[in-house]
Parts: C-alpha cells; structure tokens; sequence
C-alpha cells in the first residue's frame, strides 16, 4: 500500500515526503471503505453528475 | 451589567426592550462587553474585539432610533460574526495561522446587510481552521467548560449560548452550523443553499457551504435570515426567490403539520440519551397535532462518501494556492496540511460519482418531501464530548467524534435544503438537538415547525451554569 501510493502520488504530481505520504494513506484508510462502496455502487446511466448547485422551489 | 437578566434573553425580547425605549442600545453592548471581559478568558468565543467601534456603533443606533429613525429589530443588537466573514479592514483570520495578517479589503453581502439593518458588531468568533482543522485556543462549551462546542462555528454556538452577544453568524459546509447549536443548546438554522449571499464568505467547498444564524430562539433566527436572505448578483449560487415574511410566519400552529422520520440511518447509531431525548420530541410535536409519518432516502448510506470526496477535493483545490507558496504552506497545523494533502489524491471518477449520488439523494429527498410539510432527525448521534475526546463509544462501536458529529446533518449540505437545529433536552447534563428539515426555500416551514416546539416546551429557559470566574 505504502510504495504502491507513493507512486500513485508521483504519478499524479503531486509527490511528498515520506511522513506525509503516511499521514495521507492513515486517512485515507479511514474512509477508504466507505469510497470503496460508493465506487461499487451501480447507478442509472441516465443519472449525471451535478456539476453547478442551483436550487429552485419544487413545484 | 444594567440588567443581569440580559445575558440570556432573546433577540426578539431585547428589540422590543429598544424599540419601546426601555434599553438602549449603549445599555446592552455595555452588558454583552462586560460579560466578554468576564467570561471569555474561560468560554475563549472572541477572536477579535473592538470594544471601542462596538461602542460607537451603539451610540449611533441610539442617536438614529432617538430620532425617529428605528430601522427594525436588529437595530442597535450586539453580533458577532464567524471568523471567516469579511469586514473591511478587520482582521479575517479564516481560523488558521495561514490569514493571521489577513486585513479584509471588502464587506461581506451578509455583514453589508446586517449592518444596513442597524446591528452593533462587537467582533469575530473562533472557528476551527478553515472550517476544517482545530481550534486554537480551544473554545470551550458554556454548558462545561471540559467539552467542546462542537465545530466549525465553535466561538458562534459559545458566544451566544454564554450571552456574550444575542446572535452569531455562523457556516455550515457539513453541520457547522447545526453542530455547535446542538451542542450548546441554542438554536442554529442552515438555509436553503442560495437563500443567503456567500458573496465575501472565505469559500471551504463551493458547493456545500452556507451561511446562517445562531440564536438563543427560533424567532431570533428568524429576524436574522429575514436580513441576511436574498439575492445577490455577487454570488452566481444566490437565488432570485422572493423572501417571505418569517416571523408572521411563525405561530400558525402545527396541528395537521406532517413530518416525516427517515426510516434509514437517522437513528440507527446514536447514544440512547440522545434517542430518547429525540424520541420523546417527536412524541411532543404529536401531542400537539403534528402527524408523523415513516419516509424513505435509501441511498443516505452512501452521503458520507460523497460529501467527504466534495469537500476533501474542493477544500484543496481553493487552497492550492496557499500550499504552492513556501511562506503560508508551513503555517497549516499538521492536522489540515493532511485533509489538504488527500484532496489532491480524490479522483475525479471518485467525484463524478459522488455528484451522480448526488442526484439520486435529491430525488430521493424531493420524493420523501412531497408526502411530508417537514424532516425530522437527530443532530448529532452524541453530546459535546471532552476537548481532548477523539474517540466515543456509540452503540457497540468505538468511532472518531468528528466522525460520528456529522453524520446527520451533511445530507442536507449534500441536497441544500433547509435545516435548523432546535435545543429538545438533555443527556448526560449536556444540551441535545433535534434537527428539522425542509423544502428548497421553505425556511418558513421549519422555523415554524421549531417554534411550535420550542414554545411548548422548557428547554429555551434552561441556560447554562454559572459561569462566573
């Protein structure tokens, strides 16, 4: 996990130290479960993403 | 202090103390400068106080109402503001060591408004680091000064539950707003995403973040959205929805009101004092005329995901700037530089799904509210845990607190509807919230429905211990 992220990071450009790179992966692996499942989640196709936030009344 | 009596009484109360020329407002932002002087050095609310400006302010409001000239019921009323709402030329730290020589060059749409309605600032309130990280120096829970007020708008909830000011401005991207009301037992509403201008609002997360009062009433918060609401063409998120009369609003009654209880997630993981307080608060709404009916939102077991992937990547990305540059990247606590640092390894496919979610939570809330006038829930599935607390036993399960805090109020930063957090008890000695939810723009339903509770029930008259030192 540690070398595979590290070059993840690399990869990404946005390389950091080694103390760093830690501290990401130990939060990351509090939350990575939950990601996990929402990656493994089976949408509609029809549903896009919301890519601006504008409310309106319901009618 | 003139009036002892006036470290916990309303807003609402107060204006019409002014109004009727029975205080003035010199009178009552000597009282809130008084009580700071005592109080703060334990509560630690204030970030920035100018006493001086405070106290000029209240001479003029007095001069204008004097005259003739009374604007309303925010005229002459001490505030405070959150620490990342702009005032020109006042420091605007954000909460982080990263802005501490930051002077704001312009006035935020909400401080321009709440000034034209004639309040008296007395200063900026702590707030965690950029919304997000600590809070140094930690401040403190007028109900115990050992726990934390919760987060991010921690000075906001502790100013106004320990009568430092009669109302605070706070921003909720996840619960910051309703969090730290529940916690210290005031009240605390979180508009409709677009109902209040984020025009000078230091951003957290675009999408998520919103800007909303605390008080010690529901008819406080209402007099302060009834200022703050409204367009703004400064903010491409604000909307054009007419702004309707909240406080008339207020006492219609809830008898045939429906409110809906989320089937899923809402009570599946909390401590029983605070179900049993909650519990008992839906009971209450029944008794008086209130219908409550089981809804669905089947997707919320994935909101967590979703609004930790928005927010950890749209944090970073308006932080970008301040990570390249060597002199301010240093001056993030390690606990931020982290959440900063993950932002930039949230993949964009990961994101893309988390707003096609989303979509679906929008549905399906659209849906649970077209059977019901109002939500209810929970605030938080705990109390205000000690200051040096990171981990609380909930059910069988030990969990981080700011993992569990927000897990009942970041759906509706997800959907942008409007929620306010209402004092409904006590567990374990400390304040509990219920939550209520409604439709895009209907801040009138859920300040109603609260009001109908709050007056029928004892917990406004409850104010913390004695604080004095």
């Amino acid at each position: 996990m540690k070398v595979a992220f590290g070059a993840a990071a690399d990869l990404a450009g946005h390389p950091l130290s080694r103390e760093d790179l830690d501290a990401v992966r130990r939060f990351f692996e509090l939350y990575l479960a939950e990601i996990q499942r929402l990656r493994e989640l089976d949408l509609p196709d029809d549903i896009e993403p919301v890519t601006q936030v504008r409310m309106e009344p319901w009618e | 202090m003139p009036d002892p009596g006036w470290a916990y009484r309303s807003l609402a109360d107060a204006a019409h103390a002014i109004e009727a020329g029975q205080a003035s407002p010199v009178e009552l932002t000597r009282a809130c400068l008084d009580r700071i002087e005592r109080l703060d050095p334990a509560v630690h609310a204030f970030v920035y106080l100018d006493a001086a400006a405070a106290l000029a302010a209240a001479r003029t409001a007095e001069r204008e109402i004097r005259g003739g000239g009374y604007r309303g019921p925010l005229h002459g009323i001490p505030v405070a503001l959150k620490d990342n709402v702009e005032v020109e030329g006042t420091p605007t730290t954000n909460g982080s060591q990263v802005f501490a020589d930051r002077t704001a060059a312009r006035d935020a749409a909400v401080w321009q408004r709440l000034r034209e309605a004639g309040v008296v600032l007395l200063g900026k309130v702590h707030m965690h680091e950029v919304a997000w990280g600590v809070d140094v120096p930690p401040t403190r829970n007028p109900w115990d000064i050992g726990r934390t007020p919760g987060l991010s708008s921690s000075g906001s909830g502790a100013a106004v539950a320990a009568g430092l000011c009669f109302a605070a401005l706070g921003t909720d991207t996840g619960g910051s707003i309703r969090i730290p009301a529940s916690c210290c037992g005031v009240v605390g509403l979180k508009p409709t995403y677009g109902r209040v201008s984020r025009f000078g609002v230091l951003p957290h997360s675009w999408s998520l973040d919103h800007v909303g009062p605390l008080t010690r009433s529901v008819e406080d918060a209402a007099i302060v959205l009834q200022a703050i609401a409204g367009p703004d063409p400064r903010d491409h998120s604000a909307a054009t929805v007419p702004v309707p009369d909240y406080r008339a609003e207020l006492r219609r009654g809830i008898a045939g009101v429906r409110i809906g209880i989320p089937r899923e997630h809402f009570f599946e993981r909390l401590e029983p004092g605070v179900e049993s307080a909650v519990r008992q608060a839906l009971c209450d709404l029944e008794e008086r005329g209130a219908r409550l009916e089981e809804v669905s939102i089947p997707h919320i077991q994935y909101a967590l995901a979703a609004v930790l992937v928005i927010e950890l990547a749209s944090a970073s990305a308006w932080h970008e700037r301040y990570l390249r540059d060597p002199a301010t990247r240093g001056r993030y606590t390690p606990e931020v530089q982290v959440l900063l640092n993950a932002g930039k390894f949230v993949f964009a496919t990961d994101l893309l799904k988390a707003q096609r979610l989303r979509q679906i939570l929008m549905d399906e809330v659209r849906a649970a509210l077209r059977t019901v006038d109002v939500l209810a829930t929970p605030t938080l599935p705990l109390v205000a845990w000690q200051i040096d607390q990171t981990t609380a036993r909930i059910g069988d399960q030990d969990e981080h607190v700011l993992h569990a805090c927000w897990r009942y109020t970041h759906p509706f930063n997800l959907t942008g509807l409007p929620a306010v957090s209402v004092p409904c008890g006590f567990a374990d000695g400390m304040p509990v919230g219920l939550q209520l939810v409604g439709r895009p723009f209907d801040e009138a339903a859920v300040l109603h429905v609260a009001y109908a509770y709050e007056q029928a029930t004892p917990w406004r008259s409850q104010h913390p211990p004695d604080l004095e030192l």
